[in-house]
């Protein structure tokens, strides 16, 4: 039964303090997304209700918390068992996790030859300079067999990513889902300066064994692979992406950067569904 | 290395970054690329009020440290959920916050629920505000907007306040506030209009507010 804006507007105090009813809840929020005006007040109303929060009697954390929070939001996610080769389930531990942070922190941004030189054998990134599709598959082979540094892989992820946003010349595009995977997302950042480029991809699908995600730079005539990834239990994927060689196969203007599935193993030609896109105009 | 690229797209990049300098959104701009570093200077400036509200919810540290820990690790794996065009980072951040809470307030059962539901006398402070942490994160970044919000909350009439608290920090649906204080529905939604409506001058009188982004 629609409700009036009129009478969204009466609730709306009360539903940005959560004092509504499934109902009435229900009611209002499916108003919103047709009523620009509602939304705009519903906004206000959460900025108001928020600021109860803001003034809450403060307690200092505990100073375990950041710590706990550190480790677990980047200690990867537990994956199935059955599903992955045996390394694979050997992500760090939280208190391996804990001991990288600890000294990644710090360090990141002061020595910036010193990461790439990491990144050089870093089983994070992913790819690069790769001239066959076999040399491709085997560095993928070889961060399956060096999961178990995946300590090292998430300091040398964090160092990547930071070399290449505080670049001048750092730049992004906002990927979206395809009809295939409506729902995922993902940004593409890279620095020319930095001649790096890191993908994070939200909200994947999740693969079948032996297949992979791919990251293809779309000229006009040719698709050309600028990496693979893995996916966790939530569809995060990430791929650092460095010293691209696009002399060889690029005839024609970048048109698009694409994510797909793909078939583990071959991988010189796309042939795969496309789950993520972003055209450049 | 990466040749056209980067001809198109957004630029980010704004030379040497100092982390604790940027805006919130600049910020969470760079935890959606899991960039740790400005996941690290949200954590330093949030933390703490994080686990506050919480606390304010469900008045136990451990089980408020586990709900704050919730809280950051969605900001990290989920940070595309914060939409900046629909306002404040904070805001959205004390909305998460609340309701994963309310949430935890409500799956640990009638104990917690009925032992810790918000008084008026939980509105004094716990800390004096003169004595408030000098966390310099707090200080500089939140502090101001913490005395104001407080400033405009001075002025609610106290069953105006209680309803809302009731409401915010219970979890409690005006029906079930009307029937704890034993009045009538209408009588509730009133108070919760006024109230909010009266916090809401208070705060749009004081232009320029939080400027975290
Ligand atoms: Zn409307």
């Amino acid at each position: 039964m629609p409700i009036t804006c009129e009478e969204v507007r009466d609730n709306l105090d009360a539903w940005a303090i959560g004092a509504l009813d499934a109902d009435d809840t229900a009611a209002l929020e499916g108003h919103l997304p047709g009523c620009a005006d509602c939304t705009l007040a519903a906004d206000a109303a959460r900025s108001t209700a928020s600021a109860l929060a803001l003034a809450v009697p403060l307690h200092a954390a505990p100073s375990s918390l950041k710590t706990r929070v550190l480790s677990s939001a980047t200690a990867p996610q537990q994956r199935p068992v059955s599903k992955r080769p045996a390394a694979w389930r050997y992500w760090p531990s939280a208190a391996a996790a804990v001991a990288v942070i600890g000294v990644g922190i710090g360090a990141w941004g002061v020595n910036a030859q010193n990461d790439l030189n990491n990144l050089e054998d870093s089983r994070a990134v992913a790819l690069s300079s790769a001239s066959t599709a076999e040399s491709q598959y085997a560095t993928v082979s070889t961060q399956l067999v060096m999961a178990s540094d995946a300590n090292e892989e998430l300091a040398d992820t964090q160092d990547a990513v930071t070399e290449i946003v505080t670049q001048p010349d750092a730049a992004r595009v906002a990927m979206e889902g395809t009809e295939r995977s409506e729902e995922s997302s993902g940004r593409y950042v890279w620095s020319s300066a930095a001649g790096m480029g890191s993908l994070v991809a939200l909200s994947l699908p999740p693969l079948a064994e032996d297949e992979t995600y791919c990251l293809w730079l779309v000229y006009e005539t040719d698709w050309v692979l600028a990496g693979t990834f893995d996916v966790d239990e939530e569809g995060t994927g990430r791929l650092i992406v460095k010293d691209l060689d696009t002399t060889s196969a690029t005839v024609g203007a970048l048109t698009a950067y694409a994510v797909s599935i793909e078939p583990s193993g071959d991988l010189d030609e796309h042939s795969g569904e496309v789950v993520l896109r972003a055209d450049i105009p | 290395m990466i040749s056209n690229p980067g001809a198109v797209g957004e630029r980010i990049g704004d030379g040497a970054v100092n982390y604790a300098d940027l805006r919130d959104d600049e910020l969470m701009d760079r935890v959606a690329l899991q960039d740790l570093a400005a996941f690290e200077a949200i954590y330093d400036r949030f933390g703490d009020l994080v686990f506050s509200v919480a606390m304010r919810v469900v008045g136990d540290p451990s089980i408020a440290e586990d709900i704050a820990q919730d809280v950051f690790v969605r900001v990290w794996r989920r940070p595309e959920l914060f939409d900046v065009k629909r306002g404040k980072f904070v805001t959205w951040l004390m909305s998460v916050t609340r309701n994963r809470s309310i949430d935890e307030r409500r799956s640990r059962g009638r104990r917690l629920r009925h032992e810790s539901l918000p008084s008026i006398d939980d509105e004094e402070e716990v800390i004096p505000s003169g004595n408030e942490r000098d966390d310099p994160a707090v200080a500089t970044v939140i502090a101001d907007d913490r005395a104001a919000v407080r400033a405009a909350m001075e002025i609610l009439p106290p069953e105006q306040k209680l309803a809302i608290h009731l409401a915010y920090f219970g979890g409690l649906t005006q029906q079930e506030v009307a029937e704890r204080l034993g009045q009538p529905l209408g009588t509730v939604k009133t108070r919760i209009r006024l109230g909010m409506q009266k916090m809401r001058g208070a705060l749009e009188a004081r232009e320029g507010s939080y400027r975290g982004n």
